[in-house]
């Protein structure tokens, strides 16, 4: 045993939180440092490494939290990942998180720990879980076992912490090398021979033992990393050697050896008081995941999910929105005021921001409702359970029973966000179905997909509405399914694949805390990530639809239609005894602006009282102008209210007008008539193209664009349906509807996914990618069912129906397989092998 | 048929996991092949002489659930099938 350089003379510690996958470490991180580490009860959660720091009188202690590992020898990302940091940062202590409940398998990787020849400290964590398995562990008799400090903790209610905070310390003061060591029977000549080589070889880094080296890489084969080529031929003739002689390859002997006496400690430590019984998880299993029943319940879990979050959850911003609503009249009272036909720019530009920023901000309530859900399935366990019910059928279309997660985040059925659909694909261990996941998680519909739906059921389907919307939230699921069959077999053919091996994880009962603070969080990321893209790209989409403006000429034939409707507003009230309040012209366009926001302010107000208040606040602001905009008994009043309100009109006819004018004049509207030799085919005019480009920086900009490209106007009643229909320019069919409908539940990710995309492939190639490759398909497919369609002369119904079978149809063939099966021993065979075996 | 399959599941036999009923313990022997599920499997504690119970198929049959020691964890047939054992018991379920 030797003593190390006591790391207190720096006043700073590095201690490494390691173990086994879902043992608690991050939980115990949290506790140590306060952070708000994500903590999820499925394993393989953290997949990098976080660091934080606490103090402990004058000692400064910095916390890495790892990536859950099995062993060091491994060839996942997450393992490489603890690896590297253990040999390479050399971390002054390793607190090492066994889960109790299930020692026998935790240990082998303490035991591996110990030869690294750092200070450990193992932290014996879940107590209470142990407990109620009726396991009563002895933590002197497994120090005494293993010769290093044990502390049993239940991280989930911060019992123990300060033990093993006084524990850091003690060992930080008088740090010891462990001392004990596997005994690796008829191995031990053939390691002493290979860390006698690496010793005497002066380039390997002196820090860890040469046995440790030694053993690593007669354990991992060809694969090691951890010597360098010299050497490693060295260990392959070694270790040949070895399996010559011994008949069994080293790298099982090595892991039984650790094994075995993981199983002898734990046994010498461990009193089982109800051994045999069924453990209360395993009870809940056989309901939860009973063959029959395990659809059921998974299904009344979605639908829980979608009623809660999707339906309550619009419920909910209902009485959000007011308060968004009351935002933008404020923004619109602060901002310079409006003129008559043309407004300030900032005003313009101001209004923009406000309202990208409240389309996303009304969709808060869902997601903290939603991402709240989420946490609690990961937190129970039922989501590893979800992995383990749906892996089969996802298997087969390229994916992974970890994709569930992503998918539903993205809202399987109808309402959810790709953005943190693609940040939750991190946790998926097979690079094949990662990326197969990445891609087809924005065909999912989005909340944002939702309107444009809505708007053109109601315009041409209002009868088989239900039919519909069943064919639209499955349709997307379908076509998902093919995409990623496709992907898996051409372009992502080459890409790892990780096999299925996952820990099923016990059940728990989620804390309030824990589910809160996950909720905020996410739906935080969100905000933050969304926010930034869509505040700048509104700018953007804004340029492209307010320039190149309209020309002079045109200029001048709008301005003199507002002198000839104000010239007819005077006319009206010339005589009436109200007039001098709006006779100079500034007076005259706040005059305006006072009655377009107290008419929305009106609109806004929720009640009776709210709405007394608003007139009586406009009586006491504006006087002299109330006449002109209060209902009133007296005779002048009602003549001025009503040309007030025609002059309103008509400038609100011509702002609309010069909208319209400067949009078909625009950049994107340009671009909308330039593609419409492409898009003809499938029914898309120019209106239809602005729509679908102007929702690329945010899906519901598309009914907005088309409100604006429909003559929208605030205060008119007829709804956006109505005025499409009427629309004589436009000739829609539903067979257009269908193909747009089409078109946007293949349309590729908004601008912010495509920005999580980049981050979660690390490549602008494959960002790219994630735009082009839904933006041919989806035209494809919109135009091959317009132009049959419009061949054949069936209706939307029908082609949206032929469609949709021909999808299920594929989706079928191309699901359908051979399911491996136990192999059938046929009674011939059978005999056979009995004959040769008597 | 059915049956008939049933009394091939001789106790001793060398078998794969995946021929495995519900129900059914068996002994690990080896695992065949090279590479990171081998090592997944070792290092989660299917390693030889270990006992395991198949605890339960999931709704499509794939993957599987088993219990090795205290914990349960669930595996593809395809890696299943790697796992060579012998049949300790009979399972009871079919
Ligand atoms: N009953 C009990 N549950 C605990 C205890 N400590 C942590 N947990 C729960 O165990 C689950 C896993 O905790 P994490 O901290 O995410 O585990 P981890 O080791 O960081 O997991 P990975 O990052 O996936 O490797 C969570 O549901 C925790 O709430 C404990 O002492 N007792
Ligand atoms: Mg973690």
């Amino acid at each position: 045993m030797s003593t190390l350089k006591p790391a207190l003379s720096r006043h700073h510690v590095l201690v490494a939180l390691s173990g086994q996958q879902n043992s608690g470490k991050s939980t115990i991180f949290n506790a140590l440092t306060g952070a708000r580490q994500h903590i999820a009860n499925y394993p393989g959660v953290t997949v990098e490494k976080k660091s934080g720091r606490y103090g402990d009188s004058g000692l400064s202690v910095e916390v890495v939290d790892l990536p859950g590992a099995y062993s060091l020898t491994s060839f996942s990302l997450e393992e490489r990942v603890a690896r590297d940091f253990l040999t390479q940062e050399r971390p002054d202590v390793i607190v090492n998180v066994v889960d109790a409940a299930t020692l026998a398998r935790g240990l082998p990787l303490t035991l591996q720990l110990l030869e690294l020849g750092v200070p450990i400290i193992v932290a014996l964590n879940m107590m209470d879980a142990a407990k109620r398995r009726g396991l009563t562990i002895d933590p002197l008799e497994l120090e005494k076992r293993l010769g290093v400090p044990v502390i049993p903790t239940i991280g989930r209610r911060g019992i123990g912490i300060a033990d093993l905070r006084a524990a850091i310390r003690r060992v930080a003061e008088a740090p010891t090398r462990p001392h004990m060591l596997v005994d690796y029977t008829v191995l031990e000549p053939f390691l002493h021979e290979l860390s006698t080589s690496i010793e005497a070889q002066t380039s390997h880094s002196s820090s860890v033992p040469p046995r440790w080296l030694a053993g690593i890489a007669l354990d991992s084969g060809n694969q090691n990393r951890a010597v360098d080529a010299s050497l490693s031929q060295r260990a392959n003739d070694i270790r040949q050697k070895f399996e010559r002689e011994n008949g069994i390859s080293a790298a099982d002997h090595i892991i039984s050896c650790r094994s075995h006496l993981a199983k002898d400690i734990t046994a010498a430590v461990t009193v089982s008081t109800h051994a045999g019984s069924v453990p209360l998880s395993e009870r809940i299993d056989r309901l939860v995941l009973h063959r029959f029943a395990a659809p059921f319940f998974l299904l009344a879990t979605i639908w829980t999910v979608y009623e809660l979050a999707i339906v309550q959850g619009y419920e909910l911003t209902k009485v959000t929105w007011p308060i968004l609503a009351s935002f933008r009249n404020w923004a619109a009272d602060i901002l310079p005021s409006a003129g008559f036909l043309w407004d300030p720019q900032i005003r313009e530009i101001g209004l923009w921001m406000v309202d990208s920023v409240n389309t996303l901000l009304n969709y808060v309530p869902i997601f903290l409702i939603l991402f709240a859900l989420i946490a609690i399935l990961e937190d129970s366990g039922y989501m590893a359970r979800i992995a383990f019910i749906l892996d089969r059928a996802l298997c087969r279309f390229g994916l992974h029973g970890q994709s569930t997660l992503p998918l539903i985040l993205a809202g399987v059925f109808a309402g959810g966000c790709a953005v943190p659909g693609v940040m939750a694909t991190r946790a998926i261990p097979d690079t094949r179905a990662r990326f197969a996941t990445i891609l087809i998680v924005p065909f999912m519909n989005c909340l944002a997909k939702i309107p444009l739906y809505t708007l053109l059921i109601g315009m041409f389907f209002t009868e088989s509405k239900g039919l519909i919307l069943f064919y639209l939230s499955t349709i997307t699921v379908i076509a998902a399914l093919l995409v990623s069959k496709l992907l898996t077999v051409t372009l992502l053919r080459g890409m790892d694949v990780a096999p299925f091996v996952m820990e099923l994880p016990r059940y728990h009962l989620p804390t309030v805390r824990g589910v809160a603070v996950r909720a905020i969080e996410r739906t935080w990321i969100y905000i933050k990530k969304v926010g930034t893209v869509v505040v700048a790209v509104a700018v953007v989409i804004y340029a492209l639809l307010q320039y190149p403006g309209l020309s002079n000429e045109r200029l001048t034939h709008f301005q003199a239609k507002g002198e000839d409707a104000i010239a007819a507003f005077a006319e009206t009230i010339h005589g009436n005894r109200f007039t001098p309040a709006v006779s100079e012209r500034s007076q005259l366009i706040t005059a305006l602006n006072v009655l377009t926001s107290y008419k929305s302010a009106k609109l806004n107000a929720g009640s009776r009282e709210a709405s007394k208040a608003i007139d009586a606040e406009l009586a006491l602001k504006h006087p002299d102008l109330t006449p002109f905009i209060l209902r009133s008994k007296d005779a002048e009043s009602r003549t001025a209210a009503s040309a007030l309100k025609a002059l309103s009109d008509s400038r609100n006819d011509i702002r609309r007008e010069m909208k319209n004018e400067r949009l078909i004049n625009s950049f994107l509207g340009r671009i909308g008539h330039a593609l419409e030799p492409v898009t003809q085919f499938a029914g898309f005019d120019w209106r239809i193209n602005v729509a679908l480009l102007s929702s690329f920086a945010a899906r519901e900009s598309s009914v907005a664009t088309l409100g604006v490209l429909f003559n929208q106007d605030d205060n008119e009643a007829a709804r956006l349906e109505d005025r499409i229909s009427s629309d004589a320019i436009a000739n829609y069919t539903a067979v257009t509807a269908v193909a747009v409908m089409l078109f946007f539940a293949l349309y590729p990710p908004c601008l912010a996914t495509t920005i999580m995309v980049r981050v979660q492939t690390g490549s602008y190639a494959w960002m790219m990618f994630s735009i082009l490759f839904p933006t041919f398909l989806g035209l494809f497919v919109a135009s091959t069912v317009y132009t049959l369609s419009t061949v054949t002369g069936i209706d939307g119904l029908t082609a949206f129906t032929v469609t949709y079978l021909i999808g299920v149809v594929a989706l079928f063939l191309v699901g359908i397989g051979i399911p491996r099966r136990r192999a059938i021993i046929n009674p011939p065979s059978q005999a056979q092998t009995l004959e040769r075996e008597g | 048929m059915q049956w008939l399959d049933r009394e091939s599941a001789v106790v001793g036999r060398t078998t794969s996991l995946n021929d495995l009923y519900p129900g059914e313990m068996c002994r690990v022997m080896e695992i065949t092949g090279e590479g990171p599920v081998r090592r997944r499997l070792l290092d989660m504690g299917v390693v030889p002489h270990q006992t395991i119970t198949v605890v339960r198929d999931a709704p499509l049959r794939d993957p599987i659930e088993i219990q090795v020691g205290e914990t349960f964890m669930m595996l593809r047939r395809r890696e299943a099938e790697r796992v060579v054992v012998t049949r300790l018991t009979k399972g009871s379920a079919s």
